[in-house]
């Protein structure tokens, strides 16, 4: 009986395996030749780059008339070929090349091309047509690539601000800066690419910003301490006396990076006694990169403060040279406490350097 | 006598052949329900939803916990990445946990680390934290020096210092995507009701690692790595995808896993005495929800991947194996209770009488199976039938569902982008069943023995470093 059931068993799970085996290798199959078709296609596309590549470099290089003309002559289902060739040297050179490669997308239709694929409905026909439009720094671009910020997807919002940094036209920067206010780091680190590509133009646009949208002051403090140049200084001053908190913190942070001349210098050491510990840390930093040994004692005087700001102030004193050092040792010789750890940690630090 | 032998050998044969047929059974269903599982998540979180998540303000923040314990030589890359996670709000939150080589000077070196005052509730016992170190170049890293005490422990301490609801408990030594946190926290924003979710865990031999990134997928050169790229693939996509689905999850790797707080809190954390502690807690969070009957849910997402070294030396390999059974036995035997037992829902009825036969008594059976098969038809006692049917049923049948498994990525997320790699690891799947799995089969058995025998350790795990890989 046992065996008979053994027997059953096998005529049952022969059938079931083969025909399961079959199907799965049959679908195996279809999986490879579906990635053979998407390999024969990038071959189709490797065999255009070369045929089309150098009638499309001969334009770009020479912008001479003939070659422009023979590249017209490229049959149209190829425009997104032809795109890429026509983008690809701008990523890494610009100069003359950009005016003439901006001259051959139009005559070849590419411009207005892209500047429909702004409203096309599928995102990565927008994402595609802005960083284009950026590339060739078209600024007749710029009102619909501000629009394109507001994007429901994410790689069009990117796409639309790294434009805007390329073009750098200074009317963008109210836009950029609400664009800022996206929860997403990445897209934060993006404005402030675009906005540092801008140039001292961003600066006087920012602190203009600044100056009209007071609730904005912190935000723009902040993005000025990635770009701002001296010329923010004074603005930035002005606000690190401001009632609000955030705005006082991000003004000391960016005067940290802008630097302090010696008037920001006497503020800083004031703005040690602040109420905020945002605004004292902020002023430690800014203390420390000046690396005048005057600030010792008084930010000495903030070692057990709170952690946040002690832990600054022990590294600003070791940056400030003897006197700082001396400060730091003093305050290990007083004894326990966090001062006294973090003095301590600092100068064995500074031994090892 | 002998026709009695023959008649019991026979029926015992006959049983192992049922439990093959049905493991596999089982599995050819998770398979097909993950398929279905895997298409309408992929159809569902389209880039334009998870992009409408990362803005929500509702998306909770994350403190991800890095357990480390003398990992000198991986520590600086592995934080490097972490830092780098692409999430609206999160923290570092690194345990060292009494490390005997570099571990602290080498971080305290690389990111500014600063000591700073142990002033926060702890809720969780724990091993006595030493030091808090905080970093001024980055805010979001937290450090904690602490007496050895144990993964568990670690975690613990981790979850004491974490200030956001959330927990990413990961291991210090492996990769996480750019992307993983923010998927991996999809199902908390969608319900509230969810305790804890897992991602999938892949290996990380064979790909190219730079900047503590993996930029380029590729096979491992050991053959023994590549058997658990398989391996990884049918236990994560088809298992863990199904028990998912029926809300019977009872592992959450502990490489990547997201917990709430509070939660886990709630529970007493992870426990010290045990080596399957990421198994352990996620059967003590869905008993005491079953117990106070409040809704909840613990989540498998398959997008969200973590990269991990997998051991390529046949010892390390079968340490591994046995640290992981005595794990399973220990959480089975703690939560006996479960077993069986409605009240506990799809995880008694289902999940906690699987892992019973089909982990724990599984390769009893199965070595039992194969060695009994052998000597009875050697000595003429069964017939030959007995040798194909197990054949069959465990060796090809298990290369069908290795393949499906391998179809399964194929037709989701496609990681391996070269033909030849999809046929190698087609390959691979059915190759494994011929002698790999055995192998780890008996190693898991040992495993079985020394948790009777009551043995403990974690075994070795030598790491390369990702820099070699």
């Amino acid at each position: 009986v046992l065996l008979s059931i053994a027997e059953a068993f096998r005529s049952v799970l022969i059938p079931f395996i083969f025909g399961g085996s079959s199907i799965l290798l049959l679908l195996l199959a279809l999986l490879v030749i579906q990635r053979l078709i998407r390999s024969a296609m990038q071959a189709r596309r490797r065999t255009l780059v070369l045929r089309y590549g150098p009638i499309i470099h001969e334009a770009l290089d020479t912008g001479s008339a003939s070659a422009i003309d023979a590249a017209t002559r490229i049959p149209v289902r190829y425009r997104r070929l032809l795109a890429s060739l026509v983008l690809a040297p701008l990523h890494a050179v610009r100069g003359g090349l950009g005016a003439r490669a901006a001259e051959l997308a139009e005559r070849l239709g590419l411009v207005e091309g892209w500047r429909t694929d702004l409203r096309s409905r599928r995102w990565w026909h927008r994402s595609e047509a802005a960083l284009a439009l950026g590339l060739l720094r078209n600024p007749s671009a710029v009102p619909e690539l501000i629009e394109l910020l507001d994007d429901d997807h994410e790689q069009v919002r990117a796409a639309a601000i790294d434009a805007l940094g390329q073009i750098g036209d200074p009317s963008a920067v109210d836009s950029l800066l609400r664009s800022m206010s996206d929860p997403t780091r990445h897209e934060r680190a993006r404005v402030v690419q675009a906005l540092r590509s801008f140039g001292e133009s961003a600066t006087s646009a920012l602190l203009a910003h600044g100056a009209a949208v007071p609730a904005d002051r912190a935000l723009v403090a902040t993005t000025l301490s990635f770009i701002g140049g001296a010329a923010a200084r004074e603005p930035l001053l002005r606000w690190a006396a401001e009632s609000d908190t955030a705005t006082r913190a991000s003004a000391w942070r960016a005067l940290a990076a802008v630097g302090l001349d010696e008037r920001a210098f006497y503020h800083a050491l004031k703005a040690l006694g602040d109420d905020d510990p945002a605004v004292r840390e902020a002023a430690a930093r800014a203390l420390a990169r000046t690396g005048r040994s005057d600030a010792a004692p008084h930010l000495a005087a903030h070692l057990d403060d709170q952690w946040e700001v002690a832990a600054q102030s022990a590294r600003a004193l070791l940056k400030l040279g003897p006197d700082g050092r001396a400060a730091l040792a003093a305050r290990v010789a007083q004894g326990a406490g966090l001062g006294h750890d973090l003095a301590e940690q600092v100068l064995w630090e500074g031994g090892r350097r | 006598m002998r026709a009695w032998l023959s008649q019991g050998l026979m029926l015992f044969d006959l049983g192992v052949l049922a439990y093959f047929t049905v493991i596999n059974t089982l599995y050819l269903v998770f398979s097909v329900v993950a398929f279905f599982a895997l298409v309408q998540h992929r159809r569902r979180w389209t880039p334009r939803a998870l992009d409408v998540v990362m803005r929500s303000p509702a998306t909770p923040a994350i403190s991800v916990i890095a357990p480390a314990y003398n990992e000198e030589a991986t520590i600086e890359q592995s934080l490097r990445s972490l830092l780098l996670l692409n999430y609206p709000q999160f923290e570092v939150v690194v345990v060292n946990d009494g490390s005997k080589d570099k571990t602290i000077a080498t971080m305290v070196a690389a990111f500014g680390l600063m000591r700073a005052p142990v002033a926060y509730p702890q809720p969780l016992e724990t091993k006595p934290v030493q030091q808090l170190y905080r970093s001024l170049d980055n805010p979001e890293l937290v450090v904690i020096d602490k007496v050895n005490g144990g993964k568990a422990d670690a975690i613990n301490a981790g979850i004491n210092a974490a200030r956001y609801p959330l927990v990413c408990v990961i291991d210090a030594d492996s990769i996480l995507e750019p992307e993983a946190l923010m998927r991996a926290a999809l199902p908390f924003v969608e319900n509230p009701d969810t305790l804890a979710t897992g991602g999938i865990i892949r290996i990380v031999n064979g790909c190219t690692v730079e900047a503590g990134r993996v930029t380029r997928v590729g096979l491992p050169d050991s053959w023994l790595a590549r058997f658990q790229v398989v391996e990884y693939l049918r236990a994560f996509l088809s298992g863990r995808v199904f028990m998912s689905a029926v809300n019977a999850l009872l592992i959450i790797s502990g490489a990547f896993g997201i917990f709430r707080r509070e939660a886990v809190i709630e529970v007493g954390g992870f426990r010290h005495d045990t080596i399957g502690e990421d198994m352990e807690i996620v059967a003590r969070l869905h008993r005491r929800w079953r117990d106070t009957n409040r809704p909840y849910r613990v989540v498998f997402q398959p997008d969200p991947v973590c990269w991990t070294e997998a051991p390529e030396t046949r010892k390390i390999l079968a340490s591994q194996r046995n640290r992981w059974q005595r794990g399973t036995c220990q959480v089975l035997s703690y939560h006996m209770a479960m077993m069986g037992n409605p009240k506990y829902g799809s995880v008694g009825w289902f999940a906690m009488p699987y892992f019973l036969v089909f982990e724990a008594a599984g390769p009893l059976i199965e070595v039992s199976g194969y060695v009994v098969t052998v000597v009875a038809i050697m000595f003429g006692l069964i017939d030959v039938v007995f040798a194909q049917l197990l054949f069959l049923a465990a060796v090809v049948f298990g290369a069908m569902i290795s393949l499906m498994s391998v179809l399964l990525e194929e037709m989701s997320f496609r990681r391996y982008p070269k033909i030849r790699q999809l046929l190698w690891l087609a390959a691979i799947g059915v190759i494994e069943n011929f002698g790999y799995r055995q192998l780890t089969t008996y190693w898991r058995l040992r495993g079985t023995i020394d948790f009777v025998r009551k043995k403990q350790g974690w075994g070795v795990m030598t790491r390369k470093g990702f820099a070699k890989t």
